[in-house]
Order: C-alpha cells, then sequence, then structure tokens
C-alpha cells in the first residue's frame, strides 16, 4: 500500500510503575481506547527481579543489583492477551556491572516509578501493520501516516518528516539494544523480517512538536 | 522504589556531585540582607562548602571560604570575630536582591536573574525570611510540587476568620467567593492534577471538581532547579527556594511578593520570629519537642494536632523521612505526577551537563531568562468547562490593579 495516513493521536501521559512494563503499557491502551501506539520514554529507573512472576507484587523495596535506568526508549506496543508487547529501540545500564553489553531488554523488567511518556495511539481498524497491529486509515488529512508495504525495501527517506525507523519483530516481545551515531537514523542487528516506517509531519500540534523533540533528543544521545 | 545509586545521583550536592553540579549553574540563596545588619564576616554554610560574607578590597559583599573543623555541625554559625577566611579558598560572586543575598558557585559567567514578580516588585511588596529544615533540599522541594497532601497534611477541622489571615497560608478567601482555601482543601480532597513543562521549570494545576458544575483551580509552579512559586492569598505569593546546606540540611528561602498593598514586613518578621530562633533561624517546634503536637487540637482543630503554622506540618512530614529520603523504600503513585516530572527534568539535566551541554538546561540563555515573567500562581472557582480562561483572568485582573508593573 505505501506510505498512508492513518488515524492516531498525539499523547501524553503516565504509566505506572512496580508491574511488569507489557501490564503498565497495557493500562496506557486501554486508558485512552488505542488499539496500539508508538512511544518515547526517557530517563526512568527500572528494575529486573529473578524469580519475581508477573503475577507478584512488588518487593518493598530494590536490590542494588537488580536495578538500572532506562536512558530512553522508543517503542511499538500492541495489546497481547492481558498484557502488552512491545518492540523498538533503547538505550539502559543496569547497576549490575555483569550486564554490560546485553542487547535485550527482559520482557519482565518493571519500572521502578511511575514515568511520563509521550506517544502515538492507534485506533483500531481493518488495515494490518507489522508493528502497530491493525490500524484505521484517516478518513482526512493526518500528520501521521504509516508505510504499510510488506518485503525488505530500504526506505525511502522523506526529508525532514521521517524520525523513527521501526523495526517490526513479531510475535516476539523483545527490545532491541541499539548505538545511535549522532544524527543518524537508528541501526542495529536485525532480528526481525520486514520494517515498517512511521511518519510524522512536524505540525503545530504542541504534543506532536513535543514528541519529536523528545525523539530527536533520543536520537543525538 | 529507585537503587541508592540513583538517590545518590539527585539528593547529593556536595562539589563534584551531579546534583551538585546543576544547582551550581544557578544564583542560590546564601542569606538574609538582614543578616549582614551584624558584623561581617557573616558565616555562610551551603552545598557542603563552609563559607563567609565579608567585604572585598573594594568595600564590595563577596562570598568567601573560611577555615573550618571537620567537627563543626552543619548550622555552624560563629560570631564574626571566630570566623577566619581562607585566603586561599575560592571566593564566589553575590547579588543582592529583594532582601536576600544570592551567591552563583557554579563555572563561568553567572547567568542572568528571570524577571520574576518576586525580582520585579517594588522593595517595599516583598518581604524575605528564611528557615531550617534539618532533612535533604529534595525532599523539601517534592513536598512543595505536590497539590495532594495539601488537604489532608493541612486540613483545618475549622476555618479562620479570613480577616485575620494576614501572613498564613490558605487562611485567605478564594478569589470571588465567600469559601476559604481551607474549606476548599478540606471538602474536595481528590485534586485532579496536570503537569506542563514550562521555559521556568514546570506550571502544576489542581483541579478540585465542585458541585454545580464548577471547579477550584490552584495553580503553583516549580521553578528549576529548587523553588516554587505558589499562591499564599489573593494578594500575595510564595516563591521559595530550598537550599542545600549540605546533604542532610536545607534552609528554605521565601520572598513573599504583594500585588496590592506594601508589604507589613514588621508583622511578617514578628510572625516568623516567633517560631523561629536567631542567628540559626532554626525552628522552635522541632523533632525534639514533636513539633508541638497536641492531641486535644488533632481531635478537634487540626489533622496534624501541631498548630496552625502549615510550614510545621511540612517541617514534620519532611524530616520524619529521614535525613536523606530512603527512595529505596518508596513506592509513587498516580497523584505524584509534579514529582516524576520534575525528577525527570532534574535527570535529564544532570546527563545534560555530564555532555556538556549546559545550554540545555532551563534559563541559561543570557538573552531569554531575562524574559521570563511571572509566573501565573493564583487560587479561582471557576465554570467546570472555563476554567483555564477564568484562571488566566484573574492573574491578568490582579496584575491590572497592581501597584508596580507586574504586566506580562
Amino acid at each position: 500500500m505505501g506510505l498512508v495516513a492513518v488515524d492516531a493521536v498525539p499523547f501524553e501521559d503516565f504509566i505506572d510503575g512496580y508491574f511488569p512494563l507489557g501490564l503498565s503499557l497495557r493500562q496506557l491502551l486501554d486508558r485512552h481506547g488505542f488499539a496500539s501506539a508508538w512511544i518515547v520514554m526517557r530517563v526512568a529507573p527500572m528494575m529486573d527481579i529473578p524469580g519475581l512472576l508477573a503475577d507478584d507484587p512488588v518487593p518493598l523495596h530494590v536490590d542494588p543489583a537488580d536495578a538500572g535506568q532506562i536512558d530512553w526508549l522508543a517503542a511499538a506496543v500492541q495489546k497481547r492477551e492481558e498484557s502488552a508487547v512491545y518492540s523498538g529501540c533503547a538505550n539502559w545500564a543496569w547497576n549490575d556491572q555483569a550486564r554490560v553489553g546485553e542487547h535485550t531488554l527482559p520482557a519482565r523488567i518493571r519500572l521502578a516509578e511511575p514515568a511520563f511518556i509521550r506517544g502515538i495511539g492507534f485506533l483500531t481498524g481493518a488495515h494490518k501493520s507489522k508493528a502497530l497491529g491493525a490500524v484505521r486509515l484517516a478518513r482526512g488529512p493526518s500528520d501521521i501516516s504509516l508505510d504499510l508495504s510488506t518485503g525488505d525495501d530500504d526506505i525511502h527517506a522523506i526529508p525532514g518528516d521521517v524520525i523513527c525507523d521501526l523495526r517490526a519483530d513479531p510475535p516476539v516481545t523483545r527490545l532491541l539494544a541499539l548505538d545511535f551515531p549522532i544524527g543518524a537514523h537508528p541501526q542495529g542487528r536485525e532480528i526481525g523480517t520486514g520494517r515498517e516506517t512511521l511518519v510524522i509531519r512536524r505540525s503545530n500540534d504542541p504534543i506532536t512538536a513535543r514528541i519529536i523533540a523528545d525523539f530527536n533528543q533520543t536520537a543525538a544521545t | 522504589m529507585i537503587s541508592q545509586r540513583l538517590n545518590d545521583q539527585i539528593t547529593q550536592v556536595g562539589p563534584g556531585t551531579p546534583a551538585g553540579a546543576v544547582l551550581r549553574c544557578y544564583w542560590q540563596p546564601a542569606a538574609l540582607a538582614e543578616e549582614l545588619d551584624t558584623a561581617l564576616p557573616v558565616p555562610v554554610n551551603l552545598m557542603g562548602e563552609r563559607l563567609a560574607l565579608t567585604r572585598d578590597d573594594a568595600g564590595g559583599l563577596m562570598l568567601a571560604t573560611r577555615r573550618s573543623q571537620n567537627t563543626e555541625p552543619p548550622v555552624y554559625h560563629p560570631p564574626a570575630h571566630l570566623i577566619e577566611i581562607d585566603t586561599d579558598g575560592t571566593i564566589y560572586p553575590v547579588a543582592l536582591r529583594k532582601g536576600v543575598v544570592f551567591a552563583y558557585m557554579g563555572d563561568g559567567s553567572p547567568p542572568e536573574f528571570p524577571g520574576f514578580d518576586c525580582f520585579r516588585a517594588d522593595d517595599s511588596h516583598v518581604f524575605a525570611f528564611k528557615g531550617l529544615w534539618e532533612c535533604n533540599w529534595l525532599q523539601a522541594l517534592e513536598i512543595g510540587i505536590d497539590p495532594a497532601h495539601a488537604s489532608f497534611l493541612h486540613r483545618f477541622l475549622e476555618d479562620e476568620d479570613p480577616a485575620d489571615s494576614y501572613g498564613k497560608q490558605f487562611r485567605d478567601k478564594v478569589d470571588k467567593t465567600e469559601m476559604t482555601i481551607t474549606q476548599v482543601l478540606r471538602e474536595y480532597p481528590r485534586p485532579e492534577i496536570d503537569v506542563e513543562e514550562t521555559n521556568y521549570g514546570l506550571k502544576i494545576t489542581a483541579l478540585r471538581h465542585m458541585e454545580n458544575g464548577q471547579t477550584h483551580v490552584r495553580i503553583t509552579n516549580q521553578i528549576f532547579p529548587e523553588a516554587i512559586c505558589i499562591p499564599m492569598s489573593r494578594e500575595m505569593t510564595i516563591t521559595q527556594w530550598h537550599v542545600p546546606i549540605d546533604d542532610r540540611n536545607c534552609y528554605w528561602y521565601t520572598l513573599f511578593t504583594s500585588f496590592k498593598d506594601p508589604v507589613n514586613k514588621q508583622l511578617m518578621r514578628t510572625q516568623r520570629l516567633k517560631e523561629h530562633d536567631l542567628p540559626t533561624y532554626a525552628p522552635r517546634k522541632n523533632r525534639k519537642n514533636y513539633y508541638g503536637y497536641n492531641p486535644r487540637e488533632q481531635q478537634t482543630e487540626t489533622y496534624t494536632g501541631m498548630g496552625m503554622d502549615i510550614n510545621v506540618h511540612d517541617q514534620w512530614a519532611v524530616e520524619g523521612m529521614g535525613a536523606i529520603q530512603d527512595r529505596t523504600r518508596e513506592h509513587l503513585g498516580r497523584s505524584d505526577k509534579a514529582i516524576i516530572r520534575y525528577r525527570r527534568l532534574l535527570r535529564q539535566a544532570i546527563k545534560a551537563l555530564e555532555s556538556g551541554n549546559r545550554s540545555a538546561l532551563p534559563m541559561q540563555d543570557a538573552d531569554s531568562v531575562k524574559q521570563i515573567i511571572g509566573p501565573l500562581s493564583n487560587d479561582a472557582v471557576a465554570p467546570s468547562n472555563d476554567w483555564s480562561d477564568i484562571s488566566h483572568q484573574s492573574d491578568v485582573e490582579r496584575r491590572a490593579s497592581c501597584p508596580w508593573d507586574a504586566t506580562i
């Protein structure tokens, strides 16, 4: 289909800490009535507690060995059963130096504090995307477009507009650790098939402007 | 519940610390001007350093390093004749503004002062005071940016006559109503909180939805890095800094700014000197005397039983967490939005500074910082579907009738 305008809503919100991140993101989607979303999060403390089941309550305090901080995260989020799955790119650090060099964030991570996030929410429709589920085409002009083409063609950058390159990786919940050369688009190890482009056109909408500023900050670090 | 390492990152402020480096990019209150009425030098304990205000060779005021012992208590206030300046030590520039001596302890040239109301007002319309809190600066700031606690910590079971409310927080009526703020806070304890980033920090809006399609709107502000600007009454605002003495003690410095009549400085000072000892400005109600706790008062008058001064309530709450709040055991909730946004700002600032990008911090551009004015800080009751415009209109009206130039 190529690049199509989709029904999408820029938003800002907080997600709870202490639950598995997928659950916190699912609550976000449900709160807004979104089927899926692309989010950007910055400087968020997190924890990875071995042996803690998804249904277990968060402990009273966090062991330093299990703590870390997400420097930034940009991910596509979809509902999956009673939780959510997410895939995208991030930069993070654990206190535990033995984890330096890990390229995957475990799906079981929990935020150690509630986090403020910005993003684009997508409404349920009939057009299947890879990273964002079934989306709805916009009935009129929209600042948000998705390239819904399949295959591995190179992205044709639209100067000044393309700000994120989603590496869709269905069906696994996984995040890639990517190194961002300053000024370049994200490049990383391919672990999925196909790619998808989210285009957010610069507009007068203040939330959209802040989303773009946030993401550009992540790309610069 | 963050790790100890992350807690250290945002609480420690001595030389060479990440948060300390951020705070040093800004002017910091060092003393009240009234403290200079005694003989110089005057001791100043600030950001983990032992300093003193004294005169340079040209007679100008400067903040110099003083010789000290490691065993000195945090709030050590020796008389002038016992202070010895370390002639090899660092000297920091100072600036006197509205009754407060500010110091700049950072690198390079000091930033410009923003054009906030507390700095623009005539001297007759600003009163400065300070007080000691025996806790880390960050938990002191965070209570100031949380709009939800006021409905509980500062709950008054009966309302005072607003005619007796001069100089007292929350006792005045909401503009154009007969309700006191204490009544609003008591009867509508679950605010909807909105937080917006600004060019000076954060604008925090607390909406208390009332009957008949009305909403109480309270606008407060976080001024980066460690100040707040909040309404005190229909006429006055409070701009308050939470300045580290060291990692375990801080001073609150407040500028009370009036938009109507000149401040009755004598009355304000008298009220506050009843509660504080000189020369350290240590509060008379403190941990040793249980903050004046009275169980009978708690039964019938106040939520805390700790008297009518809301500053004591806050002091108990922040000191009660311990010298440095153990955030490895903290669980933030949905009403902690302002705290969450503030910590994001602080962590981003730390990261930017570590990357050598000081210009990314709020209010660092010399040309634009002078243009930062206000901020809007008031209480209003408005139709629920029009609260933003009403709040703004109330602010415009107050500024239009202000005897000094408060236009924005």
